[in-house]
Order: C-alpha cells, then structure tokens, then sequence
C-alpha cells in the first residue's frame, strides 16, 4: 500500500474528486488507474437504457484499497451500457506499448476518439513492431493494459464505446 | 556517384519500384509514408546511400556510415503471413536472409543470427533489422548491413560494438551485388512464411542451442539454457522450473547471461 501522507498518493480525496469531474466531463464509464502496487477503479453505473426506465442514480465503485472514495456516490451522470462496448484485443503474444517510442505521448488516451485506422498501441514481439488499428469507430473509455506488459493472443487491450 | 544500379534491382529482383536517396532521415519512416499515401508499386524499395536518422527498437539510433546497406522494403498483405500470429517470424525470416548472404561475402569468418533480428560477426553488429508494419495492410522491412563502411569513422563508443565487411576483409564489395543477394534470399523467406511451413527444418544457427540464457520479463530475471527454436520462432528455454517459450522478453545469451 502507499503511504498516505505521500504526496503521490492517488487516494487522496482531492485528486478523486477530481478524477470524478474528470469523468463527467468526459462522459466515461470507467476508469482504471495504477501506480506502483496500488490501482483504483471508478466506475459510473447509469440509468439503464431501456426505454422509459427511470434514471437510476450514477454510482462510483471503487477497488477495494481504494475504499475510501468521496461521497461521490451521490453524483449523477449519464453513463454508457456496458453491452455496447467493444474491446479491442490483441492479434498476438508480445509485448504492449502505448507509444511509437519511449519518448512519444500515447497513440490514445482516455477520452479520445478513434476511427477503424487509428493506431491504438504496438504489440511488440521477437522486436518486431505491429501497429494495432482500433478496427472501430468510438470513444476509448478505458487502457487495460499498462505500457511494457506482456500480452497475450486475444487479450483486451482497450474498452470502446462505438456510441461515445 | 550513386551507389547502387537501380535498374538492375528491379531487373533482378521482385522489387517492382526503386525510391533511391542520396540522404534520408530513415528509409523506414520514408517506407511507412508511401504506405500512407498508397501510390507505391510493391514491393517498393526504399534506398539511401546515407540515413541521417537511422532508427533501431525504441529511441536507438542506427548509424549509417557512408558504404553502408540501408533499404526499407514495403510489402502488402500478399507478402505477408496469413495469420497475424506470424507477423513477428518476419524479423527472424529477414534475418536468415541476411545471414545466409553476408556468409557468401564473408568466406572464413561466421555470421551468426543473434535472436531475433541482429547479424552478428564474433558478437559484434555486422546488421540489424527492424520490421514495423500493422499485421494486416503493410509490412516495413527495415535493414542495415555495414559493408563498405568502416566502423574507425564511426562514434567511439560504436566503434568495439559493431564490425563491417570492409573491417573484415579489407576489400569493398558490389553493394548492388549483396543487395540483389538479399532481396532474392528474402523473397524465398517471405513465400515460405506464407505458406506456413514454419522454421522447424531451419539451420540451427538461429540461436546458440544447448547455450545459457538470461531472460528479462516482468517476474524479474530468470537463467536457463537455450533448447531450441519452436515452429512459430519462440525460442525454447529450459529453465529450473520447467521448459518455457519466449516470444518477447529480452534474452541475453552467451558468457553474459551465467
């Protein structure tokens, strides 16, 4: 676990706040960030899309060490439906890098909105460098993997929403 | 004067357009933009007589000294295996070609496959290879082999790391000559990954077998002994804890990995 009183410490109240509003602005579902051994998860539950169902109210949940979260509970937000999201999943065994290089920001981030071209990531085997194309139109809302993991065939490596 | 006879290339070869410079920041990059526009005769031969940007994996850099071999080959799905599984025996195919010609022009010294994508002459660099592609539409075929170049012009810290066949012999050699080698050789390479026959009959030069290897993966760093070469291109370790496969991680072989 990481030490409260540290000034990276991605639990404090503040920067979940934060977070939250960060989600909201950008209409995402689900968040999902590490630091070191300790991650935390928010996720925006919605009012359900069936027709004429009443708004339920927006809920954040929050991985177990990160159980502390603000009463952000009583926030309310549109979210998107879990079903209609796509993942996109990697053609290979190798190696997940988020970035042309080392160097270079991100080829996507949270939030941003890709077409069937744009290059997502590179999986990276016996140095060989394969650039993954997002093959869908839609929001990412979510990294699951982080930069330099290992991957395997078929492994979810973002969440889409083709509606966002 | 140029350096190499394009018309030749194309004559002898399945290359079917030839884009020669003079100087290019990096014959990949310049690769990766003709498969953008999609205008490009394929194969398509990228080709510099010097590279000012030569890359390598991550932020290395490639150095290209003038009489070096710097070409990008870009191919489309036809050349490309038909399972994106595959994708990465490219490296490993571009390599055995190389191998197998450099050791026509280097008669007397052993040239060795270092797994992956680096040529090696007495664990120095005689070539290294980079392939970028997206598995699906178009494949860059990145090589740079040291030839007539000589590797006292080269940065002092490059210069115990690498080697050149002019280092080696003395001599210079026709640079179009072990050019056309290549491309003939990997042209073979490309159509026996694509007919999916795999590297089970390939010579056991791919890899030191019986040999000890450290690998670096996320568990941290773990020693073995190198047993082999799989169909797919992993390479077999023998480790305490049983055999294992290795398609990414960074392998170390050799007196530095016991």
């Amino acid at each position: 676990m990481s030490n409260p009183s540290s000034p990276q410490d991605i639990f404090d109240v503040r920067k979940i706040r934060r977070l939250v509003e960060l989600m909201k602005e950008h209409e995402l579902s689900e968040l999902d960030l590490q630091q070191g051994e300790v991650r935390i998860q928010l996720r925006r539950a919605g009012p359900a899309v069936t027709a004429g169902a009443p708004p339920a109210p927006g809920t954040y949940t929050a991985a177990p060490a990160a159980a502390a979260a603000p009463p952000a509970a009583a926030e309310s937000a549109p979210a998107a439906d879990d079903s209609r999201m796509v993942l996109i999943k990697s053609p290979m065994v190798g190696t997940f890098y988020a970035a042309p290089d080392p160097e270079a920001p991100a080829f996507v981030k949270v939030g941003d909105h890709v077409g069937p071209e744009t290059t997502v990531c590179i999986v990276e085997a016996m140095k060989v460098f394969n650039q993954i194309p997002a093959e869908v139109s839609g929001k990412i809302v979510a990294v699951l993997v982080e930069n330099g993991q290992s991957v395997e065939f078929g492994q979810s490596l973002f969440r889409v929403d083709p509606q966002g | 004067m140029p350096q190499f006879d394009v018309s030749r290339i194309v004559r002898e070869t399945f290359v079917r357009q030839v884009d020669y410079h003079p100087v290019v920041d990096s014959t990949n990059t310049k690769a990766a933009e003709w498969a953008k526009c999609g205008k490009a005769l394929l194969p398509l031969l990228v080709l510099a007589d010097r590279q000012t940007a030569g890359r390598g994996r991550g932020t290395n850099r490639w150095w290209t000294g003038e009489g070096s071999l710097a070409f990008s080959l870009l191919i489309d799905e036809s050349w490309m295996p038909r399972s994106s599984c595959q994708f990465p025996m490219l490296g490993l195919a571009t390599g055995i070609a190389v191998v197998e010609v450099m050791q026509r022009f280097l008669q007397g010294h052993c040239v060795d496959l270092l797994w992956p994508n680096d040529v090696v002459v007495a664990d120095r660099k005689l070539g290294g290879i980079l392939v970028e592609g997206d598995s699906r539409r178009f494949t860059v075929i990145g090589v740079g082999v040291n030839v007539n170049n000589s590797l006292r012009d080269a940065p002092a810290d490059l210069q115990p790391l690498a080697v050149s066949v002019l280092d080696l012999t003395g001599l210079k050699d026709d640079l179009t000559g072990i050019l056309i080698g290549i491309l003939r050789r990997l042209e073979i390479e490309l159509k026996v990954l694509r007919d999916d026959k795999g590297f089970k009959h390939r010579p056991p030069y791919c890899l030191p077998q019986n040999e000890p290897v450290q690998i670096s993966g996320e568990e941290g760093i773990s020693t073995g002994i190198c047993r082999g070469i799989r169909s797919d291109g992993a390479i077999v370790v023998e480790t305490a804890d049983g055999m294992r496969s290795v398609h990414a991680r960074s392998i170390q072989f050799g007196s530095a990995a016991q």
